[in-house]
């Protein structure tokens, strides 16, 4: 089932003024529910005006997105479309509100006038879908990086939202922050279904997503399998983007003679294929 | 030549229900010569350490010297120890805020008191420095240009002070894979060719292990590690509690190891790597 229809969609910032910039230009995409799909591409290749469009906090200067059969240019869908699209932002600090960690995630359904005992129901089961739950009662300036990010995502579960927009989540996190939230976020994919468009420079992140969209210019480039974005090792760094160390290291060796199969992403297959040389 | 942290501890709010110890007794030794990284978790006390070096907190108890001189207290010694060592902050760009580039990296030289003739020159050569075209881009406006040129002009803002030591608190943070292959070979170029005292604090241990000369890890308010790359990465236990990880490339080569390559473990560039693979293809296998 599709969840996400985007067609033909362009946005200008600051259009006909000096300073005008076409940050999307003619998009075409659709998204599966329960898809999950990593956005790569270069600072100003417009990953972010595209996350932003996805619940309405942009509308498309020309062409259409719809989030699960709504318009967001329906003005009157517009919380019913947030409801469905959560979004988590690059700095957790600029996206916590409240003083402590239940009053930050009920903060959502409050706003929807849900009752009191169902906002419980609903924190309760958000924090602990992120595994947070032991924190409750904590003010989130005391909490890790990674902690906050995943309150921020407790957050958009509490609205019981089916779609979550990441955009650079971890852009600002230690190696355990980035682990802890990666983790958080393939679990709900998995277990809960939930639809994840995923924002990242860290390629390795990418390589655990079902497709891969590569931007550049406002455009979509490439998408595809990360199999099939991360071999074509010259594409991407001709973007200004990377591969996965391992696939990188692979096409080196092939380069200096060394046959190699093509398909290799991570260190545990550049092993073994390295292993099986004559 | 350098900055020397002599057991310095440092307590937020002594004395109320909120006191907290951030540094305890830390002893380090920072030369202009290397190249140092200073990396641990969030809360691991390095941004606590870092601002420290240049007198933005005072030590609790310890001292720093810049070159010999403590930058503690009002005298103009002590004020010109301190000069010698600019910051970067994180997310630097969030700092600008002048109508032009040109205004913006003027703002420290101007804030020296300098002529005006020394201002444009020193605004020039950073410019130049951070591949920012001077005639191109001094009178823009530094709110439209993308992240990874907002974050350059800051840094031009910081360089134009022409400080001795440089710290950047996790410069690349957010730029894309060029946009961070660029700044860091300019900063390697601040170290090598100008000569300048590099401090970068980063959690991207890829980063630490290709620039730095010496790594120190922070974890709990203490130095837990302070070696050369090579050796701070064969610490396997020691990068763990303080929350890191293994460089790529480490990660990587020890996985070949594993299946019975025998390649070397503690080297950290792609052409380093690539040799060792032929060399231990060619060795044979014992996979």
């Amino acid at each position: 089932m599709e969840f996400i229809h985007i067609e033909d969609m362009s946005y200008v910032y600051h259009p006909e003024r000096e300073d005008e910039y076409r940050a999307l230009d003619h998009i075409n995409l659709s998204v599966k529910k329960g898809e999950f799909v990593a956005i790569l591409g270069t600072n100003g290749s417009g990953k972010s005006t595209l996350a932003k469009h996805l619940n309405a906090l942009l509308l498309p200067t020309s062409g259409s997105c719809s989030i699960a059969g709504m318009d967001t240019k329906q003005q009157d869908e517009l919380w019913k479309i947030r409801q469905e699209v959560g979004m988590v932002f690059q700095n957790p600090d600029n996206q916590i509100i409240a003083a402590v960690v239940e009053e930050d995630v009920a903060f959502g359904p409050e706003n929807l006038g849900v009752p009191t005992e169902e906002i419980r129901q609903r924190v309760s089961d958000a924090l602990k879908a992120v595994g947070m739950s032991k924190f409750r009662n904590f003010a989130p300036h005391l909490l890790s990086g990674g902690q906050k990010q995943r309150v921020a995502i407790a957050g958009a579960l509490a609205m019981r939202t089916n779609c979550l927009v990441l955009d650079e989540p971890t852009a600002m996190l230690d190696p355990i922050g980035r682990q802890e939230v990666l983790s958080t976020v393939k679990k709900l994919h998995n277990e809960f279904g939930i639809t994840v468009l995923y924002i990242t420079h860290f390629m390795e992140e990418a390589v655990e997503a079902d497709r891969i969209i590569v931007m550049e210019k406002g455009k979509i480039c490439s998408q595809g399998t990360p199999l099939e974005i991360f071999t074509q090792v010259e594409t991407m760094e001709r973007l200004g983007l990377e591969v996965p160390l391992a696939a990188k290291m692979a096409d080196s060796l092939r380069k200096k003679g060394i046959s190699l199969p093509k398909g290799i992403l991570t260190n545990e297959e550049l092993a073994v294929e390295l292993c099986r040389l004559k | 030549m350098s900055i020397e942290v002599k057991n310095v501890t440092y307590t937020y709010m002594p004395k109320t229900p909120f006191e907290r110890v951030a540094l305890k007794n830390i002893d380090l030794c920072i030369e202009k010569n290397e190249f140092t990284a200073i990396a641990g978790h969030t809360g691991s006390g390095k941004s606590t350490l870092v601002q420290q070096l240049n007198g933005l907190l005072d030590p609790t108890e310890g001292e720093v010297l810049v070159d010999g001189v403590a930058i503690h207290g009002k005298s103009a010694q002590a004020a010109a120890a301190r000069r010698k060592v600019g910051m970067v902050f994180q997310y630097p760009e969030h700092q600008l805020f002048e109508e032009s580039i040109f205004a913006d990296i003027a703002f420290g030289p101007r804030n020296l008191e300098l002529a005006e003739a020394d201002i444009e020159q020193r605004v020039k050569k950073a410019m130049e420095f951070v591949n920012l075209p001077y005639e191109d881009y001094k009178d823009r406006s530094p709110f439209q240009l993308s992240g990874g040129q907002m974050r350059r002009v800051a840094i031009a803002g910081v360089i134009a002070l022409q400080p001795e030591y440089l710290i950047l608190d996790e410069p690349t943070a957010g730029l894309d894979p060029r946009g961070r292959r660029d700044l860091l070979d300019k900063i390697r170029q601040l170290h090598r060719k100008e000569g300048i005292g590099v401090v970068l604090v980063s959690h991207n241990m890829d980063d630490v292990a290709e620039l730095a000369d010496r790594v120190v890890f922070m974890n709990q308010g203490k130095i837990s590690v302070n070696a050369p790359p090579k050796q701070a990465f064969t610490e396997t236990e020691r990068l763990r509690e303080a929350g890191l990880d293994l460089p790529q490339m480490t990660q990587l080569l020890r996985v070949l190891e594993e299946h019975g390559l025998s390649v070397k473990t503690d080297i950290f560039t792609i052409k380093e790597a690539i040799a060792s693979v032929q060399e231990a293809i060619k060795e044979g296998k014992k996979c």
